[in-house]
């Protein structure tokens, strides 16, 4: 329970320099191993006033989780696509993510770590892919009503198998190492999100 | 230290903690947990190992000594005969994770929030998609794949994909997919990221 102190100017820094310190202990140390000692001293504050702003070290992170998880998928959010053809507007996309995948690539892993054993950033994760995959099934579908997708091919289905492809790869490449080069990746990724959808001999 | 009474307690270690970190993940794991389930008393555990990460690491070489896949080298004969290795491939691979899906999470938290553990995963990824690479060759060699994005790439690409909806199938998702299906959805992908025509289509196109 924030008390009186939290809301004061002077609160809202110190709350803002905690939520700073917890981002850089969390990923050099991991979920698990950070302690809320280890950030109050990051932060040059008490123990005491870690508990004025956040009820523990779940909801700070969760405070994080919510500002980094909204970029990551906040870059995908549909612009002025509908006129850019379809292999245009997948390669967009795919640079977008990649791009802000590499830049939280060390906080995406403390959230990766964390949903592998709490239910909360667990939720929060499934929720956003259940909607990314869904907007990608509607895309694949309004391809295949104006004719440039094959009508068999099952959208949802493909839709799942590319998400899965495209997350998975940028976590081997960012969250383990060995990053590729960020234009090619999203390039070649495309190619494969177009074979998938049968798209890539019709050029 | 050397004498079958001592690998017996040691192989107990092994099977304690494999058993342990399924059920409680990594960070949920006590070394006194892997101890008490392996029989043996709390100070014998530092005899055999430095560590809980390195326990795990041992854990995880066993798991991969039992592994078939190192002859898995695709025939460039017909399409039918592709396709039939990719599914054998693929078969082995959902049910070797099916099987132990809850130790993979223990190791991917590891990997996640350990140095040690997560060079070990990387490299271990590393080279399971080289050996992918170096399977799908002959196909590619002799034309039945097209794929239209480099080798490596691609067998980067169809690792991740498999790992990450294997992942969702077998951990997410509260009803599990069924196993014949989950090898249908992969075969279907793998052959269409290869462009490697399904031998029901090629007479389509």
């Amino acid at each position: 329970m924030p008390d009186e102190s939290a809301r004061t100017r002077q609160g809202l820094r110190t709350r803002g320099a905690l939520l700073r310190a917890g981002r850089q202990v969390l990923e050099q140390r991991g979920y698990h191993k950070t302690r809320i000692a280890d950030i109050t001293k990051q932060a040059s504050t008490s123990v005491g006033t870690f508990y004025l702003h956040f009820k523990d070290k779940d909801e700070l992170f969760r405070q994080l989780l919510i500002a980094v998880e909204d970029e990551v998928y906040g870059e995908l959010s549909p612009r002025r696509t509908e006129a850019v053809d379809p292999p245009q507007r997948i390669e967009e996309t795919n640079r977008l993510y990649l791009q802000a995948f590499q830049r939280n690539a060390q906080f995406w892993r403390v959230i990766e770590e964390a949903s592998l054993s709490d239910p909360e950033p667990r939720r929060v994760l499934d929720e956003r892919l259940r909607l990314y995959r869904s907007r990608t099934e509607r895309a694949i579908t309004r391809w295949q009503a104006a004719g440039v997708v094959d009508q068999d091919l099952d959208a949802t289905l493909a839709a799942a198998m590319l998400g899965s492809m495209t997350e998975r790869c940028a976590y081997h490449w960012f969250v383990f190492g060995n990053a590729p080069d960020l234009e090619d990746a999203a390039r070649h990724l495309t190619t494969l999100w177009l074979d998938m959808l049968g798209m890539a001999t019709t050029a | 230290m050397r004498d079958s009474q001592s690998g017996t307690a040691r192989d107990a270690l092994l099977l304690g903690a494999a058993k342990v970190f399924a059920d409680k993940g990594f960070f949920g794991t006590r070394i006194t947990d892997i101890t008490k389930q392996a029989g043996v008393s709390a100070g014998s555990f530092y005899t055999y190992f430095e560590s809980k990460e390195a326990i795990l690491g041992a854990v995880m070489d066993s798991f991969r000594s039992g592994d078939p896949s190192t002859a898995a080298i695709a025939p460039a004969t017909s399409a039918d005969a592709a396709e039939q290795w990719l599914r054998d491939a693929l078969t082995t691979a959902v049910e070797k994770f099916a099987d132990n899906a809850r130790m993979w999470r223990a190791v991917q938290q590891a990997a996640l929030g350990t140095d040690e553990i997560r060079v070990r995963v990387r490299d271990q990824q590393d080279e399971v998609v080289a050996s992918v690479a170096v399977g799908l060759a002959p196909l590619i060699e002799c034309g039945l794949a097209r794929p239209g994005t480099p080798a490596e790439f691609v067998a980067r690409a169809l690792v991740a994909m498999t790992e990450e909806s294997l992942f969702q199938w077998y951990l997410l998702q509260e009803e599990p997919v069924a196993r014949d299906v989950a090898v249908d959805r992969l075969v279907w992908a793998w052959l269409r990221l290869l462009r490697l025509q399904p031998a029901g289509e090629a007479a389509r196109a």
